[in-house]
């Protein structure tokens, strides 16, 4: 059996290629030369790329096909195409961080996630588009042009990972690493129509991640299928020792996990806060949802995170006042290099007392605990949605005043708490608004937690077709 | 602040001068944003302050450790 070029790009999920590679139907290059062709037409209109290694990816193609040929598998990515957010180092490469300022920053030194993806057997395509400096959650950027939504090309793909989200929906790679300090996985994800986890503070590897808030920071894969993430967590998650605030907990095998099922299962729905301000498209489609869920077995048990204002007020105190830091020197020498947007947000951390700060550290693992008893005491996971509003458009994603500002942050509503409690949280399509746009539904676990996720996440997708739609641009 | 009409201070512009002390100089537009939700947070964070000087300090890893799910 061989598999067309359409089917290449469309049907298959990245664990549908990795086997259909690791079987002979399909070689590596022709993988490789399907993303090509379709960044030829893709590129100009949605602009997910900031620098392409196509010549590169085609070489490496060659390699892992004969090796192939020659009954040697590197891995479970063995010869799949991927493409990441432009803020992993690899050494040689530029990494901008989508800012002008890094420009012509050429790291000496791998991150671990890009090493353990190399490994496998992954293939690199290319750095994608992003926030400047990863600090804005519609992820415009002027420096490199704004990355558009395939599904509505005047409307943002969420940011901070632009590029990770716009590019996994239009086909343009199998699977990509973004990152996520207050939802930058999870948005995107959810306004792309695409699944993509922020795993467990501690699970994954920082080293070589562009540091925008130390305490919040997470590697965050965004891909087609839960399974997929599964996969790639299988391959990028545990200790390094070149990053010792990862955790020992050990890892278990994600994929074998996924066919639990869900019956028994306790879902907790916090509605007070979650769902405030929840466009009617998206509560309906959350519904139907946890109907599904009720089919397959689990029960729907209504919760109250009693914290979750004051975990969104800590997380603002700590990512603002964070990044504020990082960039205090460039901020001071180089304020005229910053676009508007990344200025903006990062001047705005500066005068943020450091006893407010220590306090919403301070108060961490008090109200983690708090959750954990608490909320949690009585169900195995919580389940809402990821954004409760519909994606901006690219005219309304600029912070611009008091209102404008108010509007943007609603979109890390939903997301930001769980960056402060450090827990993990995956977001699946659950369907499309009247204008067609992608919902995104959110799971939140206990720590190290991610197994359980994925196994709730890969039955949604089993019985529901959302994360199989792609955009009428992407067909 | 004092409750003194004439002794107070517009929050922006001690925001600016915050700013000044790291050597930036901060536009009054984004110093208003920042005021206001700087303001909010702080509002926020007192009413629902939790934690007194006889409450000891809890270690954020630990209690990810103490509570991690085991297997899949």
């Amino acid at each position: 059996m061989t598999i067309s070029a359409t089917g290449l790009t469309g049907d298959l999920d990245l664990v549908g290629l990795a086997e259909a590679i690791a079987a002979g139907q399909v070689s590596s290059l022709a993988a490789v030369q399907s993303v090509i062709d379709r960044a030829e037409r893709l590129q100009p209109k949605l602009n997910c790329f900031i620098a392409t290694q196509f010549d590169r990816a085609v070489a490496a193609a060659r390699v892992l096909d004969a090796e192939r040929a020659a009954g040697r598998l590197r891995g479970p990515l063995h010869g799949v195409p991927l493409a990441h957010k432009d803020m992993y180092a690899r050494a040689g490469d530029v990494s901008t961080g989508g800012a002008r300022i890094r420009a012509a920053f050429r790291p000496d030194h791998t991150a671990t996630v890009l090493d353990r993806l190399d490994r496998a057997g992954a293939i690199d395509l290319g750095t994608l588009n992003m926030a400047e400096f990863a600090v804005y959650p519609t992820g415009q950027n002027v420096h490199f042009g704004d990355c558009r939504n395939p599904w509505d090309r005047d409307r943002t793909p969420g940011g901070s990972s632009s590029g990770s989200g716009a590019a996994v929906a239009a086909r343009l790679c199998w699977a990509s690493l973004g990152s996520d300090s207050g939802g930058s996985t999870r948005i995107p994800a959810s306004l792309c129509g695409v699944s993509g986890i922020k795993p467990t503070v501690g699970r994954i590897s920082r080293y070589g991640l562009m540091p925008v808030s130390h305490s919040l920071d997470h590697v965050g894969p965004l891909a087609r299928s839960v399974r997929d993430l599964a996969r790639l967590m299988n391959v990028i998650a545990g200790p390094d020792d070149k990053d010792p605030e990862t955790s020992p907990e050990p890892v278990p095998d994600y994929e074998s996990g996924l066919e639990g099922g869900i019956d028994g299962l306790r879902i907790g729905v916090p509605r007070r806060y979650f769902f405030d301000g929840i466009h009617a498209d998206t509560e309906q489609a959350v519904e139907a949802a946890l109907s599904q869920f009720r089919t397959l077995g689990a029960s729907i048990v209504e919760v109250d995170i009693t914290e979750a204002e004051l975990c969104a007020t800590y997380a603002y105190l700590v990512l603002f006042a964070e990044w504020s830091t990082v960039h205090a020197s460039w901020l001071r020498t180089r304020l005229a290099e910053y676009g508007p947007s990344a200025r903006t947000r990062l001047l705005r951390g500066l005068p943020i007392p450091a006893s407010l700060y220590h306090t919403a550290l301070a108060h961490r693992g008090r109200l983690l605990k708090a959750v954990l008893t608490g909320c949690f005491a009585g169900v195995d996971l919580l389940c809402m949605p990821t954004t409760v509003v519909r994606a901006p458009t690219l005219a309304d994603s600029l912070e611009t005043d008091e209102a404008s500002s108010a509007a943007i942050g609603s979109l890390a509503r939903n997301t930001r708490p769980f960056n402060y409690l450090g827990l993990p949280a995956l977001s699946v399509p659950c369907g499309l608004d009247a204008q067609g746009l992608p919902i995104g539904l959110q799971f939140v676990g206990r720590p190290f937690g991610e197994g359980r996720l994925f196994r709730v996440g890969h039955a949604f997708q089993k019985a529901t077709d959302w994360h199989r739609l792609r955009p009428p641009l992407a067909e | 602040m004092t409750s003194d009409p004439s002794r107070q201070l517009d929050p922006a512009t001690v925001i600016a001068w915050v700013a000044a002390i790291h050597g930036i100089d901060l536009p009054k537009s984004v110093a208003a944003i920042s005021a206001v939700e700087l303001d909010a947070a702080a509002r926020h964070a007192r009413a629902h302050e939790i934690v007194d000087a006889t409450e000891e300090v809890m270690d954020f890893r630990a209690i990810l450790s103490c509570f991690a799910e085991k297997g899949p």
